[in-house]
């Protein structure tokens, strides 16, 4: 019998724990486990045959600390391993699983390593396992979703062997990293994993109030591996407090409320697992039963559809938007997650991401805008695209199960998105036209979703995994139009099926479109909508949403509603502008005044005399001031900030002509720096000075830098860095460019440099704060 | 016998971001009331998105000329020798303020540098004042020395990944070293308290 019909007869058992096992036969502090499958084979075998003896089903390879980013000959050990477990069986129905351990290191952004680096450690120990015959993969002791989630790719991409990943839970119930049950069961069951559940760093005692959550999420089968009780140390090794009895009646607990793999993590013995399958014996689990739940998730949280309309921010879209279109073609990405941060602040649930434009590669920017987003939002993404390469590089970096945007009835367009929906999981978003156009009845449209529904049963793509928007035509063209698309939502939610849509078109051509607007979001809220692409900075919309929540019993005490109304009234009060000058409002950081006085002064004055009477004095009175230590960086900064501000407001007017540009300066945090606080600062100061920044990130490779500058031709390069061990990487970026572009200048800052130690990686100036590199970039263009 | 622990801080307010030292963190000599509001936010935001938490162990050392044996490492350094001067044993732990702080600096990189520069210092000082909380609990009725962190004089900083190894820092903390020696998430420090015969 194979793994898979094996679980659906009743409980499992896993084995449990290993390290303590080692220790037990002299593996000292400090030995790599793992070397133990090729040295002591013998010994591992031993512990496996226990673990099987006390009616564990499942032998858990030691391997795991197995992968090429820890280990070297990551093959041999995973082979020995394998065979070593195999050895160790003696019955039917024991089988061995491939244990893959997290990599240690943390995922890009935040940390070091890519997402595709870790999918490659992680492909090694599959391949090598899948060869030497395991039965399983076991993806266990995850701490992040995103690593999860490349180590899950690796093992379906590699072998066809069925899947099972445990993650761990802080005492919070959580991961370390913030991620929730919710979120990383949609996640895991979205790619398809066969089981699902938790292990490590708890006890069963502990562990056993998560359990409900996991299995009420769950539609597949629930792995709870806990660890013996928390560690001590008793003589140099380590021990854990929970008594096999202890252990195992906890583990009944856990049974009982719906687990059906269970087993052991650190501390367990051959003792804890033999009391828990003997307390097990004879006991039938719970069934494991289909949810119905249509919910996507990011790195943290899971957002669900069905209760509360789920407000899809739409802000991230070059059409008709000239700021977004400009940020794309010039590579601005912070310009679009500041869009991402102001929609989450104004209440979305999840955000849109459309980037596509004709003149940019629309998948590479795809990746990155995500990738940068996820850094910093916690929200949920709809992956907005009709370009399926493009869509597909997206859905496998994405930090969760997203939402696709969109699938629609013509066949190519099946055809291409929706094995994409079921390989990387997600929810998608089906429009019901089809290759003659858009229905003009409710009926027609319903009949399109249908065939969508049908067409994605057949990819395996279950109901409550997609979500139909019936598309809403203009109102000024066929006043007939607004009651189809009201009448197919009916239709639809009769069906079960789950709706969304994009308001605004309703309004085209029409003048004041937010009031058009938010009524019809009002009809099709009363009709069920369950979704609405919408821009959450529209008042008009945002009161509908708010009233309606407080009218339909779904905000408690209306607390939500009070906020919002609450909030808004205190924007038109903080309006008011006191008598101050722009001069002032700079030195003080006060941006909302700055924007406001800046915006009185344009009736009257000249844009550039603005410029030149108003925002430079201000800025020089602030940089002599600290450089005189009368004010500080934080003084400095805010008064950029505001300076910022106050030049928006003046560009707005002149629309590009005679914006000033002193220069183009490369900025870079070098190769194994990760933190770039000293780079941004520098670059706000230095943009407010007239120059035009490239900024190139953190833990930038010399060829990068290289790369760029001459592509570019820019000559001057400022670089930081904040750690001694990272200084060599500065030197060497220095050494490259300048071999191949002598030409090119100079100037680094960061905690550890100092002017003797700048000369002597070969920069050319030493910049100890930001005033500094805004003086030596202006020796440097002569300004 | 020796203990391997977890510390966490479910009532956060029990640490205090110490404004006077965020203020020389960030340069700033004096506050004339112009950055107050800023400094307040930053204290505020340090405390909402951070969820402090420590793993510590205690071993028997040994020192040897210039070598300090903790068993699990020999670290070489002449400062650390003298620091640990009568001790026996030590605690070596590791505390973070967790990555939710790593993603809110980002995302305030993005809004304001000013606000993202105070946050940071603010971070700092939190990290500090959690550090002295842990120390306080593990030095409570015993005579210790002042804590010690790796990399700091001559404890050379690669001994950063033994100590996040032997405290399984990554697993239980999610603390993780880049290949350039940084922890991450970036408000984390690691320290040896020397305890006194």
């Amino acid at each position: 019998m194979d793994i898979l019909s094996y679980v659906k007869k009743g409980f499992v058992f896993f084995d449990g724990g290993m390290g303590t096992q080692l220790q037990a036969r002299g593996m000292k502090a400090g030995e790599c486990p793992e070397m133990w499958n090729i040295t002591n084979p013998q010994a591992i075998t031993e512990i496996h045959r226990a673990y099987f003896k006390a009616g564990a089903s499942i032998a858990t390879t030691n391997t795991f600390g197995a992968n090429p980013l820890k280990i070297d000959n990551t093959e041999a050990v995973v082979a020995s391993a394998v065979e070593n477990a195999k050895r160790a069986k003696f019955a039917e129905n024991q089988f061995v699983a491939l244990d893959i351990g997290p990599t240690g290191k943390l995922l890009k952004p935040l940390g070091d390593l890519d997402f595709e680096d870790a999918y490659n450690a992680f492909s090694v120990t599959v391949k090598a396992g899948a060869n030497a015959g395991c039965d399983l993969i076991i993806i266990e002791t995850m701490n992040d979703p995103y690593e999860m989630k490349a180590a899950v790719l690796a093992a379906k991409e590699n072998s066809s062997l069925p899947i099972f990943a445990t993650f761990v839970l802080d005492e919070k119930g959580k991961t370390v990293t913030g991620c929730d049950i919710p979120a990383m069961v949609a996640m895991l069951e979205g790619l398809g994993v066969d089981a699902l559940g938790v292990n490590c760093s708890l006890g069963a005692e502990e562990l056993e109030k998560f359990v409900p959550e996991l299995v009420k999420c769950s539609s597949i089968p629930v792995i709870v591996n806990p660890n013996a009780g928390m560690p001590c140390v008793h003589n140099g090794k380590t021990c854990y407090d929970s008594t096999p009895e202890k252990f195992a009646s906890a583990c009944v607990e856990i049974a009982k409320m719906g687990a059906r793999l269970l087993g052991g993590c650190c501390g367990t013995t051959p003792e804890h697992i033999e009391k828990l399958t003997r307390a097990l014996s004879g006991c039938k689990p719970l069934p494991v039963t289909q949810k119905n739940d249509t919910v996507v998730s990011s790195y943290s949280h899971a957002c669900s559809f069905g209760d509360k309309v789920v407000l899809i921010g739409e802000r991230i879209n070059p059409t008709g938007k000239s700021k977004l279109k400009a940020a794309l073609r010039e590579n601005n990405l912070d310009y679009l997650v500041s869009e991402a941060i102001g929609q989450e602040e104004k209440g979305a649930d999840m955000l849109d991401v459309n980037v596509g434009l004709p003149e940019i590669n629309e998948g590479e920017m795809l990746v990155s805008v995500i990738k940068e987003i996820q850094a910093v939002s916690a929200l949920p993404l709809q992956i907005d695209t009709s370009d399926p390469i493009a869509l597909e590089g997206a859905m496998r970096i994405y930090n969760g199960k997203p939402l696709v945007n969109s699938v629609n009835g013509k066949q190519k367009s099946m055809d291409s998105v929706l094995p994409l929906v079921k390989k990387y999981g997600g929810v998608v978003i089906a429009l019901t036209l089809d290759e003659s156009g858009i229905p003009s009845s409710a009926e027609g449209r319903v009949e399109i979703a249908k065939r969508i529904i049908e067409r994605a049963k057949e990819y395996g793509i279950d109901k409550k995994d997609i979500i139909v928007d019936p598309l809403c035509l203009t109102v000024s063209s066929d006043k007939n139009a607004p009651l189809v698309t009201l009448k197919s939502i009916e239709l639809l939610k009769s069906m079960g099926v789950k709706t969304s849509l994009g308001i605004s078109n309703v309004s085209f051509g029409l003048p004041s479109r937010d009031y058009v607007n938010s009524v019809f979001f009002a009809h099709a809220l009363s009709k069920g909508l369950d979704a609405v692409i919408m821009n959450p900075y529209s008042f008009e919309m945002m009161k509908v949403y708010y009233a309606h929540n407080a009218l339909m019993g779904i905000d408690d005490m209306c607390g939500d509603y009070i906020n919002f109304a609450s909030n808004s009234q205190s924007v038109t009060i903080a309006a008011e502008v006191g008598e101050i000058t722009l001069e002032r409002a700079i030195l003080k950081g006060l941006k909302k005044d700055a924007k406001e006085i800046t915006a009185n002064l344009l009736k009257e004055n000249a844009p550039l005399d603005i410029v030149n009477n108003h925002i430079i004095p201000a800025l020089d009175t602030v940089g002599d001031n600290y450089e005189k230590g009368k004010t500080f960086l934080p003084q400095l900064l805010m008064s950029a900030e505001t300076a910022t501000v106050a030049f928006e407001v003046v560009k707005e007017k002149i629309k590009g002509e005679g914006e000033t540009n002193k220069g183009e300066i490369i900025l870079a945090t070098v190769k194994g720096d990760i933190h770039d606080i000293g780079k941004n600062i520098v670059k706000v100061i230095l943009q407010n000075y007239g120059f035009r920044v490239h900024d190139l990130g953190k833990d930038v490779p010399p060829k990068n830098v290289l790369d760029y500058a001459r592509e570019h031709s820019i000559k001057l390069i400022g670089l930081s860095a904040l750690m001694t061990t990272t200084v060599p990487s500065m030197e060497e970026t220095i050494k490259l460019v300048k071999a191949e572009l002598p030409d090119t200048k100079f100037m680094v800052g960061g905690a550890v440099l100092n002017k003797e130690y700048a000369e002597m990686i070969g920069a050319d100036n030493y910049s100890k704060d930001a005033m500094e590199s805004v003086r030596y970039a202006q020796q440097f263009f002569k300004t | 016998m020796i203990d391997i622990g977890t510390m966490a801080l479910s009532d956060i307010t029990r640490l205090k971001v110490n404004r006077g030292e965020a203020m020389r963190y960030l340069g700033v000599k004096e506050d004339d009331c112009s950055l107050t509001e800023l400094l307040d936010q930053g204290e505020t935001d340090a405390l909402s998105v951070s969820s402090p938490r420590a793993v510590y162990v205690k071993v028997p050392i040994a020192v040897e000329g210039k070598t300090v044996d903790f068993g699990f490492m020999k670290v070489e350094s002449e400062r650390l020798v003298k620091n640990l001067e009568g001790c026996n044993e030590a605690y070596v732990f590791c505390a973070t303020l967790g990555i939710s702080a790593d993603r809110h600096y980002e995302k305030l990189a993005r809004i304001s540098q000013a606000r993202a520069a105070v946050f940071s210092a603010s971070c700092s000082s939190l990290i500090e004042s959690f550090c002295d909380y842990v120390n306080g609990e593990l030095a409570r009725d015993k005579r210790c020395k002042p804590r010690f962190s790796c990399g700091y004089g001559d404890f050379c900083i690669k001994h950063q990944a033994d100590i996040l190894n032997v405290l399984e820092a990554s697993k239980r903390l999610g603390v993780c070293l880049t290949d350039s020696y940084m922890m991450v998430p970036v408000k984390t420090v690691t320290a040896v308290i020397g305890i006194r015969r």
